[in-house]
């Protein structure tokens, strides 16, 4: 630790800090242009100059290390003048076009100007221009499918360059020209066309990078940021919604160093015309004649709840099957599950409609980390090694991803295995391509190898010696020759795989869609639970195994009880003793044998066994593998309540269409991948006259005559706490800002 | 150094070791420790020939002993400084002598790969060191095992990216290593974190040119030369208004006079001196009152200017002192990198003014705006390009106001320009 002082303040720091950081510490503001702190620091803005005793010339804050004793002032006479000094050179030739400039009341030259600047200018030459077109009145140059760049506003941070390439691994921007004709540009046919573009227009201070979509819409200070949770994806970005009359104009993000460290993928940050989008379902429809026709929300609720009791009263509660989402939020996945238990009295809910491969329910105690990610996404970066298994880990995990970009370009080694090229390819250091389907016998064949021909820690020996007895006699026919001929994977390759995998210090693994979809899901997880074994890495740090969820609460549909044979909290239903506490805090009776998943769910459908379905949030005619058959079941059902936002395929099928809410549109929470519970916030009122989801559930039980009464989703939230076991060191108010993660039972 | 540059074959390695060549570095490798040539240069006084004049011998004790990355050195041939060219005669005459520094300084830090950044244009220069190099390496000077003294050694040229700013250290450094010659900041200073972050020493070709003779003669011997702290002898790039412009050995702490006029042969045209830039353009612009000063570090500084480079600009009575600047502030302004503000907008806004001025629409009020610019450029950027840049305009609105004055206010040059520019 260093001691120095700062303005007639002492501060105490760890050794290497710099200026910046340490005034940052003491609440001492030091203006800055060029910084960035996930960024290196490369002193080129010169406004952070502050005078340091004993040096005679000014120092970049934002790269001066501290050091013991140093006196640091950094509002002197001379720090002013160099201040507005670097502030004028700025302005001279800034165009001033603010009023027309998206950055406009949120623009850190603006700002700093107004703090520091001089409100006269001495300039009386010509302003530099850098004409793009000489019918283009603005200067404005499309650099990529979002951006657009306008050169004379840049002030040449080149933060936006500095992100691409230390961050993304993109080079599609760049730095060209010299002096005062420096421009941040892209070379001919190449434009700024990356996952994670959107970020350098959120990362430049002026105006200088902006985005079509929000490019001369609207003044930002007309507009309200609420916080939020990017609903896009599992991995749980923090983002903030700007908003004016029911509208979305932007997203930005809202940094969370644990999740998303301030970065946005373009999915993510441009993805949200859906909640504004005209075809939108405004009001219930009720199906007469073979027609939707528009209802009131008591015509509606009442006919869903009418036929819903008729059918449980004369075929009997299990001929009610209820579909659930993974993009639902956990109060409203709650609800759900408890409405079928409780108000319909089956347990035949599902919420996994895209798989005919299932993976066994978690159990409380022994594995339910087996089915999630067991690490934090904060600790990617830690591991020396990342082992992708089947999985397109930048289509499905943008932000992930972006981490695990970044640790690549920090040193640490990405072992990339998976059915087809991905766009991650580039940065890994090894790269295998296998033939889809054959992920299990490739890790069979490492596992031989690694039995075979590398040394096995030698406290699995002999803690383990059964199991690597039977270990071996299953992997015994997985030769190397033999697997290569199944997987496509040269021998070589193999024993090279498992060469790496003993001897790496740290290995993290992430499986994504291939493998929570695959027939043996479940085998190969184990199989790579074994290989952490093997090699050692079971109970180290930033080593696991992680099995990544798709939906953004994918985590949450599973950990709510949205499942046939799992109460809240993977709580057995089958199990007496707990399900009776459960009972308990409900005041009810919950069936006690496990109900149909959704395969059987179809299956049951279409032999008359299931008469009536409530899907809320799916869309199973579009995401189940086969199509047709799901149709076929559907249309076998008595009477079909589809609850979404869009008139989507399922819905087409559904007497009765209940108009649910988006994201923006309510108060919740989101589990993301990491098992980091998260609140979203209700930006705006449900749009035109849909209802927030959960309220609906809560309008149907009340019909149903079951009090359902929760007013804010906080309430829902609580009383979750109380019955599921994984959530119950959480609490509403505890979440904050930055969301909670639940924590994973010891043992496997 | 420039005993036998005139020597027609001097470049080749013959010539170079029948007049004496390659003797020092034997002579290094065997009877002398690392630290013991660090210590003799160190105790030769021999300072930096790029401009800064940093001590040479300090500078590679800088390099970390205990460090186990691996070490580089980099000889810097970028030269760039407008008026210079001794670096160009050093080595496209006798390229040997700066090979043979540049062993023996490997040596004595400890690196096993040194590099010479030529400045792109010297096309001629590249081939020569390209040429030395494949000779040296057929001689076993270079590679592997020396003179079998154990020590390894791979040299390389590399032709520079055709900027100014090459030929600052760090930028020299990113340009090596492939990217925009942008500065980096230091500290970290390059002997500890320098090329592809391993320490790293980076020292001028004139600089290395006259470590073999150290060797050869002694770490004292050459501190008798010269003057006490500017020890040795310096190559003068003498041009400009004077007979005979060229490149001049001579002892640190010569008079300007001598060189003029003893060496240079006078004033051309034997007009009258006006003006002398002693040390390449960014150093302080000196008067003709000036004339006995002594060419070394300390007396140029007590003078109120810096030796630099040492190039010499020689300007007589027709030269117009505002024309001056306006062509050196183009300079700057074309060769800023752009990467920090001051040096970009300031250089830029510099020769605006300049140019207005020189073109006769200067405002009174410029003069001072000029001087304020400078101040908020001068000590506030990443590297001393602009430093550089701002010096021929202070000084010359220092010693020649009036000029600049009676070009605002006559709306063209005090001085007759004469027939030359008619």
């Amino acid at each position: 630790m260093v001691t120095l002082t700062i303005d007639g303040k002492k501060v105490t720091v760890e050794e290497g800090a710099t200026i910046l950081k340490a005034a940052q510490e003491l609440g001492i503001e030091i203006p800055t242009f060029c910084f960035h702190d996930k960024l290196e620091p490369v002193g080129s803005c010169r406004m952070c100059l502050v005078e340091v005793e004993k040096m005679g010339k000014l120092q970049v804050a934002c790269a001066t290390p501290v050091s013991e004793g140093m006196v640091v002032k950094t509002d002197t006479p001379r720090v002013r003048a160099a201040r507005k000094g670097v502030l004028e050179f700025l302005l001279i030739n800034h165009p001033l076009d603010c009023p027309v400039c998206d950055k406009g009341g949120e623009c850190e030259l603006q700002n700093l100007v107004f703090k520091y600047g001089s409100d006269k200018s001495r300039y009386v030459e010509e302003k530099r221009r850098f004409s793009v077109d000489p019918k283009s009145r603005y200067d404005d140059l499309t650099v990529g499918p979002q951006i657009i760049r306008n050169m004379n506003r840049c002030i040449l941070c080149r933060k936006c360059v500095r992100f691409l390439t230390e961050i993304a691994g993109e080079v599609d921007l760049g730095t060209f020209g010299r002096g005062s004709k420096t421009e941040i540009g892209v070379l001919p046919d190449i434009p700024v066309d990356n996952p994670y573009s959107g970020n350098v227009v959120e990362i430049c201070p002026v105006g200088a990078l902006t985005s079509k979509s929000f490019r001369y819409k609207i003044r930002v200070w007309q507009t309200k940021a609420t916080p939020s949770i990017c609903p896009l994806c599992g991995d749980g970005c923090n983002i903030k919604l700007w908003t004016k009359d029911d509208k979305i104009y932007r997203i930005t993000s809202r940094r969370n160093d644990l999740v998303d460290e301030g970065f946005l993928c373009d999915k993510g940050r441009f993805g949200f015309g859906f909640v504004n989008h005209p075809d939108r379902l405004k009001h219930p429809l009720i199906k007469k004649d073979g027609k939707l026709l528009p209802a009131d929300w008591d015509e509606a609720i009442e006919l869903v709840a009418s036929k819903l009791r008729l059918t449980k009263e004369q075929s009997g509660a299990d001929c009610l099957a209820g579909v659930g989402s993974p993009k639902l939020t956990n109060e409203e996945c709650y609800l759900f599950q408890k409405f079928f238990r409780v108000v319909l009295g089956t347990n035949n809910i599902d919420h996994r409609v895209n798989s005919k491969h299932l993976l066994p329910s978690p159990t409380l105690k022994a594995n339910n980390q087996a089915y999630t990610m067991t690490n934090s996404i904060s600790e990617v970066e830690k591991a020396k090694l990342i082992f992708v298994l089947g999985c397109d880990l930048q289509m499905e995990h943008p932000i992930i991803a972006l981490r695990v970009i970044k640790s690549t370009r920090r040193g640490n080694r990405l072992f990339l295995v998976n059915p087809e090229s991905t766009q991650l390819n580039r940065f890994a250091q090894d790269l295998l391509i296998y033939k889809k389907g054959t992920e299990l016998d490739l890790l069979y064949g490492v596992i031989r190898e690694i039995i075979e021909e590398e040394p096995i820690i030698a406290e699995y020996r002999e803690l383990f010696e059964d199991e690597l007895k039977e270990l071996r006699q299953k992997v015994q026919p997985f030769e190397s020759q033999k697997v290569s001929q199944t997987t496509g994977i040269s021998p070589d390759k193999i024993k090279n795989l498992a060469h790496t995998l003993t001897k790496v210090e740290s290995i993290m693994i992430l499986c994504g869609k291939q493998i929570s979809f695959h027939p043996q899901n479940s085998e190969i997880i184990e199989s790579l639970y074994d290989l952490l074994h093997l090699t050692g890495h079971q109970d180290k740090d930033a080593c696991g195994v992680n099995l990544l969820w798709e939906d953004c609460n994918s985590r949450g549909a599973l950990d709510c009880g949205v499942l046939p044979d799992r109460l809240p909290g993977y709580v057995d239903v089958s199990d007496e003793a707990l399900r009776k506490e459960v009972e308990g805090v409900w005041n009810a009776k919950i069936p006690d044998k496990p109900g149909f998943d959704f395969n059987l769910m179809l299956e049951a459908a279409h032999q008359g066994k299931i008469k009536a379905m409530y899907i809320e949030g799916a869309d199973p005619v579009k995401e189940y593998p086969e199509r047709d058959y799901v149709k076929d079941a559907l249309k076998k059902l008595d009477f079909l309540v589809v609850q979404d936002i869009f008139l989507t395929e399922t819905a087409k099928l559904a007497h009765v269409i209940l108009p649910g809410a988006s994201f923006a549109e309510k108060d919740g929470t989101f589990t993301s991948v990491e098992r980091r519970v998260q609140k979203l916030g209700e930006t705006f009122d449900p749009l035109a006259n849909c209802r927030a989801d959960w309220y609906i559930i809560c309008m149907l039980a009340q019909a149903m005559g079951y009090e359902f009464e929760y007013t804010p989703p906080a309430q829902i939230f609580e009383e979750l706490t109380r019955v599921s076991p994984i959530h119950s060191n959480l609490s509403w108010e505890d979440l904050g800002e930055s969301g909670k993660q639940w924590v994973i039972e010891e043992g496997r | 150094m420039f005993k036998y540059i005139d020597v027609p074959d001097q470049y080749k390695i013959d010539t170079y070791i029948r007049n004496g060549g390659y003797r020092a570095l034997p002579k290094a490798l065997k009877e002398y420790t690392p630290d013991e040539l660090i210590e003799m240069v160190k105790k030769s006084g021999l300072r930096g020939r790029g401009g800064a004049g940093f001590p040479a011998g300090l500078k590679w004790s800088f390099v970390p002993k205990d460090s186990p990355k691996p070490r580089f050195l980099l000889c810097n041939a970028d030269e760039g400084e407008p008026g210079t060219f001794k670096d160009r005669a050093l080595i496209e005459n006798d390229p040997h002598q700066l090979l043979e520094g540049i062993i023996i300084a490997s040596y004595a830090i400890g690196a096993h790969n040194a590099f010479i950044y030529i400045r792109g244009e010297f096309a001629f220069g590249a081939k020569r060191l390209q040429e030395a190099i494949r000779e040296s390496y057929q001689k076993g000077y270079l590679g592997k095992n020396i003179l079998e003294s154990g020590f390894d050694l791979d040299l390389d040229v590399y032709r520079g990216g055709g900027a100014y700013i090459c030929g600052e250290e760090t930028s020299l450094m990113e340009s090596v290593e492939g990217g925009r010659a942008n500065p980096r900041l230091k500290p970290p200073f390059p002997a500890s974190v320098g090329l592809y972050k391993n320490p790293t020493v980076i020292n001028n070709v004139e600089t290395l040119s006259n470590v073999p003779h150290i060797v050869l003669n002694g770490g004292e011997w050459y501190a008798n030369i010269g003057m006490p702290k500017s020890t040795g002898t310096k190559i003068f790039s003498l041009s400009g208004h004077v007979k005979r412009p060229g490149n001049y050995e001579l002892p640190m702490g010569v008079t300007l006079r001598e060189l003029i006029f003893e060496h240079g042969g006078g004033i051309k045209d034997d007009r009258q001196l006006k003006a002398v830039i002693p040390g390449g353009v960014s150093t302080p612009v000196l008067t003709a009152e000036l004339l006995d000063v002594k060419m070394d570090f300390e007396s140029l500084y007590e003078a109120g200017s810096l030796l630099g480079s040492g190039a010499t600009i020689v300007m007589d009575e027709s030269t117009c002192m505002v024309k001056v600047a306006y062509r050196i502030s183009k300079f700057f302004e074309h060769e800023s990198c752009g990467k920090c503000v001051p040096c970009r907008e300031g250089t830029r806004w510099i020769r605006q003014i300049m140019q207005r001025i020189e073109n006769g629409k200067g405002r009174e009020e410029d003069i001072d705006l000029l001087r304020d610019i400078c101040a908020n450029i001068a000590g506030k950027t990443v590297c001393p390009l602009a430093d550089g840049a701002v010096v021929p305009i202070t000084s010359t609105i220092e010693k020649f106001r009036d000029e600049y004055e009676y070009h605002i206010k006559h709306k063209k040059c005090m001085v007759d320009l004469g027939e030359r520019f008619v």
